[in-house]
C-alpha cells in the first residue's frame, strides 16, 4: 500500500516519525530498508529536525550552529543524528560521559563562563586576575593579571562580549578581538585599560587572536551595586533599590526598575500569594522588604530579582511588579519532590539516575503552617521565557510553569523538588536550554526541564507516590567538603563545569572505596531529611543550614563531558 | 458557484471561496475565469466545507514553513473522524489532497499513517500493511538491529 505512494509523499510521513521509529521501519521488509538506504540522507535531515529547528537549514550551516566539538565525526546527516542522540542521552545518565580535569584554567577559581563554539573557558580568582583557556587543548590562550582584575571578580559573558567587576565598582567591559567592527567608534575606555590590553596582546601574541579580548568600555553605575547579569544585548545591574538596564552596543542605559525593595503597590506584589488565600503570608510590613539580592535575571521582556525575602518579576513594558513569591513558604505548589535512594547505574555514565518520589500538598493545611524562613539564592528563566526555576539556600528548588499565565490554578503550576537534605546549603544553579544542573553540599543534581514541568505520580498506590521524575546526580562531585569550596556552575551544550578539586576527583575516580564511602555519605544525607529550625519569638522559623568551611587552593575546572568517544560511529 | 463533476459525471455544486482550499482548483478557477465551464473532481467538499474561513497557507510556502507544525501528530477531533476510513481510502485521500494540493488535508492523511506506524514492532506494521518478511537469513535482522541501536529511546 505505503509502495504506490509517490516518494516525497513518503518523507511527508517520515516526517511525523522519530528516530526510534526508523529502526523499526527498516526491520518490516526489504523493499523498506532499500528506501531508507536509498533516501538515507533526505530521511535523516528530515528527523534532525528537532536537533535543527528546521530542515531550511542545509548541513553546511551546522558549523555555524554547533561547536566543532560537538560535530566532531560528524559527516552526514545520520551521524549527526546519531551524535544529537547520543548527547542527549548522556545528559540524562542514558548514555556515556567522563569526567574532565581543565587543570590550564587555574587554582582557586571564583567564576566560570565557558563559550563551547568559540572553544574556551573564561576564569576569575579568589585572589584576582583572569584566564581565557582553550577547552578543547587544555593551555592558556590569554589572560589579565591579578594587578589589573579584582579578587572575587564576578563575570558574565555573551556574543563574544565580557563583563567584569573593576575596582572601585564600575563594569569592565571587553570584546573578542575578531568580534570588533572594522568603522572606528566612540570609545568608553580608560588608560589604564587600554595598557592592559596591550600588555595583555604582547604576552599571549602566540595564541593570538583565539580568545584574545579587547577593551569595549568601562560602564559607571549611578549607585553601588550588588550583582549583575548579561544576557545579550542587555547588561542588567541590580542595586539595593534599583535595577539598571543597559544596551551593550550604544552602551546607554536604556531603563531604570524602581523601586524594587518595596514595590509602589504592595498589594499587587502579594497578589499572587493574596489571590489564592487571602489570610496566608498576609504582607507584614517588615518582611515586604526584599533584603539583600543575590541574584538578577533579564530576558527580552522580564527582569528576575532574587531577594533573600523574596523573588520578584517585573514586567519591563510597565517597569511594575508583576509577581512575587516570599521565601517564606514551607511549601511551594502543589507537589514536593523527594529524591530517593534507589538508582540506576551504569559502567561508562558519570551519571547515575536517582528515582524521586512525590507528595501532593494542599495549599489550604499550608495556610496555618508557620513561615520559615529561608532565601532565594538565584533564579533563571527558560529559553522560551515562560518557565523559572529558583533554588533557595535549603537545597530546594523551585520550578513555575507559565509565570505569565495569571494567579489562577498558579499554585498547580508550581512544584518543589528537595534534593536531598535540606540542612545544606545550596551553591549554584545552571541552565542551558532543557538541562537544569543544580549543585548543594548535597551533590551535583540534573535534570530535564521539560520532564520537571510534566512530573507527576507514577501510580497512585500510597502517599507519597513514586514519580516520573528522573534526576541524574554526578556521585563525585558529592563530597560537601569539596563542595563547600565551589563558587561556580556552567552548562554548555555537551559539558558541565564547576570548580572542584582536581587531585581529589582523580583519587575518587580510581579508589572503589572512596566511591563507596561517597555513596554510603549521600544515603545517609538522605535520611537526614527533617528540617532543622529555630523558632523566633514571632512564630517564624528560621532554617539552620549545617555550614562546611574549608578552604582549599586547589580549586580548578573540572566537569563532565557529554560527548560520545568516536567508537562505533558510522 | 462553481460546478464540480466527478468522472462518473455526478455534479456538486460549491462556493468558490470554499474550494479555493485545493490549490490546483484555485489556479484552474484563475486560469479559465469567470467561466461556467465544468471542473471534474470528487470528495473532498465535506472537508473544504468544514475548514472554510481557516486561513490557507501561504502561496510560496516551502518546507521551512512544514517544520513549524513542529511534528505533532495531534489530529482535531473533525478531522480524526474524517480520516477514520479503511486502509484503501485513506492512501486515495493523501493521493488526491497531494493531487489537489491541500495541505492540511494532505498534512492529517501523512500523520494518521505515521501515527499507525509509531510504536509499533516490525511484525506489527507487516500484519497492518499485509506486507511479507522477505528478510533472509533472520541474521539480516539482526544486523540491521545492531546497526541502528542508538536511535533506540532507551
Amino acid at each position: 500500500m505505503l509502495a504506490q505512494l509517490p516518494t516525497e509523499l513518503i518523507f511527508s510521513i517520515i516526517s511525523f516519525l522519530d528516530l526510534p521509529c526508523i529502526r523499526e521501519f527498516q526491520l518490516v521488509c526489504k523493499s523498506w530498508k532499500h528506501f531508507v538506504d536509498q533516501n538515507e540522507s533526505t530521511i535523516y535531515h528530515i528527523l534532525s529536525v528537532g536537533f535543527i529547528a528546521s530542515t531550511a537549514i542545509n548541513f553546511s550551516q551546522l558549523p555555524s550552529l554547533f561547536s566543532p566539538k560537538s560535530l566532531d565525526g560528524v559527516t552526514s546527516w545520520k551521524s549527526f543524528c546519531q551524535r544529537r542522540s547520543h548527547i542527549s542521552k548522556s545528559w540524562t545518565g542514558k548514555a556515556s560521559s567522563r569526567y574532565v580535569t581543565y587543570n590550564g584554567s587555574g587554582s582557586a577559581v571564583h567564576r566560570i563562563k565557558v563559550d563551547e563554539k568559540a572553544g574556551f573557558i573564561i576564569t576569575s580568582f579568589r585572589h584576582g586576575g583572569l584566564i581565557v583557556t582553550d577547552l578543547t587543548v587544555d593551555k592558556v590562550l590569554w589572560s589579565l593579571p591579578q594587578s589589573y582584575v579584582k579578587s572575587y571578580a564576578h563575570l558574565e559573558y555573551g556574543e563574544g562580549f565580557l563583563i567584569f567587576d573593576r575596582l572601585g565598582g564600575s563594569k569592565e567591559v571587553w570584546r573578542l578581538v575578531n568580534d570588533f567592527p572594522l568603522e572606528s567608534r566612540q570609545t568608553k575606555t580608560l588608560p589604564d585599560q587600554v595598557s592592559a590590553w596591550e600588555n595583555a596582546s604582547e604576552e599571549h601574541s602566540d595564541t593570538y587572536p583565539k580568545g584574545h579580548f579587547k577593551p569595549w568600555a568601562i560602564l559607571t553605575m549611578p549607585q553601588p551595586t550588588r550583582a549583575f547579569r548579561f544576557v545579550y544585548p542587555t547588561l542588567l545591574v541590580g542595586a539595593w533599590d534599583h535595577a539598571f538596564l543597559y544596551d551593550i552596543l550604544s552602551l546607554n542605559l536604556i531603563q531604570t526598575i524602581t523601586p524594587i525593595q518595596e514595590p509602589e503597590d504592595p498589594a499587587a506584589a502579594f497578589a499572587l500569594v493574596v489571590a489564592n488565600a487571602p489570610s496566608f503570608d498576609a504582607p507584614k510590613p517588615r518582611l515586604r522588604r526584599l533584603s539583600q539580592i543575590n541574584y538578577v535575571e533579564v530576558d527580552t521582556r522580564h527582569v528576575f530579582i532574587c531577594g533573600v525575602n523574596a523573588l520578584r518579576i517585573f514586567s519591563r513594558e510597565t517597569g511594575r511588579c508583576i509577581f512575587d513569591v516570599p521565601s517564606t513558604r514551607r511549601e511551594f505548589g502543589s507537589r514536593k519532590f523527594t529524591v530517593l535512594a534507589q538508582s540506576t547505574p551504569r559502567q561508562d555514565a558519570a551519571l547515575m539516575n536517582q528515582r524521586t518520589d512525590v507528595e501532593e500538598t494542599d495549599f489550604s493545611s499550608t495556610v496555618s503552617s508557620p513561615r520559615v524562613v529561608d532565601e532565594f539564592i538565584a533564579v533563571h528563566v527558560s529559553s522560551c521565557g515562560r518557565h523559572l526555576v529558583a533554588m533557595l539556600a535549603s537545597s530546594r528548588v523551585v520550578v513555575i510553569q507559565n509565570f505569565e499565565h495569571g494567579l489562577s490554578s498558579l499554585y498547580e503550576r508550581m512544584i518543589q523538588i528537595q534534593l536531598g537534605s535540606s540542612r545544606s546549603r545550596s551553591k549554584y544553579l545552571a541552565i542551558y536550554e532543557d538541562h537544569v544542573a543544580v549543585a548543594t553540599n548535597n551533590g551535583l543534581f540534573l535534570f530535564s526541564l521539560s520532564e520537571a514541568l510534566d512530573a507527576k505520580p507514577n501510580s497512585n498506590s500510597s502517599a507519597p507516590l513514586l514519580s516520573n521524575l528522573i534526576i541524574s546526580r554526578a556521585p563525585l562531585f558529592g563530597y560537601s567538603v569539596y563542595m563547600s569550596n565551589t563558587t561556580c556552575l556552567q552548562l554548555s551544550d555537551t559539558g558541565l563545569y564547576l570548580n572542584w578539586d582536581p587531585e581529589y576527583l582523580t583519587y575518587a575516580q580510581e579508589s572503589l572505596v572512596e566511591r563507596e564511602r561517597l555513596q554510603d555519605m549521600f544515603i545517609r544525607s538522605l535520611n537526614n531529611q527533617r528540617m532543622r529550625q529555630l523558632r523566633m519569638p514571632t512564630g517564624d522559623l528560621i532554617l539552620v543550614l549545617d555550614d562546611e568551611e574549608f578552604l582549599t587552593e586547589t580549586s580548578t575546572v573540572c566537569g563532565i563531558d557529554f560527548t560520545p568517544s568516536m567508537v562505533g560511529l558510522v | 458557484m462553481v460546478t464540480l463533476v466527478t468522472s462518473d459525471n455526478e455534479k456538486f455544486n460549491a462556493e468558490k471561496e470554499v474550494v479555493e482550499r485545493s490549490v490546483l482548483i484555485k489556479n484552474m478557477l484563475e486560469d479559465v475565469g469567470e467561466s461556467d465551464q465544468p471542473i471534474p473532481l470528487p470528495m473532498f467538499l465535506e472537508y473544504c466545507e468544514h475548514h472554510r474561513g481557516e486561513p490557507l497557507p501561504a502561496p510560496d510556502a516551502d518546507t521551512s514553513q512544514d517544520d513549524t507544525r513542529k511534528r505533532t501528530t495531534d489530529i482535531s477531533e473533525w478531522d480524526q473522524k474524517f480520516i477514520t476510513v479503511d486502509q484503501e481510502m485513506l492512501f486515495e485521500i493523501i493521493l488526491a489532497a497531494n493531487y489537489l494540493d491541500i495541505k492540511s488535508l494532505l498534512d492529517v492523511g501523512c500523520k494518521t499513517v505515521a501515527n499507525m506506524i509509531k510504536g509499533k514492532t516490525p511484525e506489527e506494521i507487516r500484519k497492518l500493511f499485509n506486507i511479507v518478511n522477505d528478510f533472509t537469513p533472520r541474521r539480516r535482522c539482526a544486523q540491521i538491529k545492531k546497526e541502528n541501536e542508538w536511535a533506540e529511546d532507551r
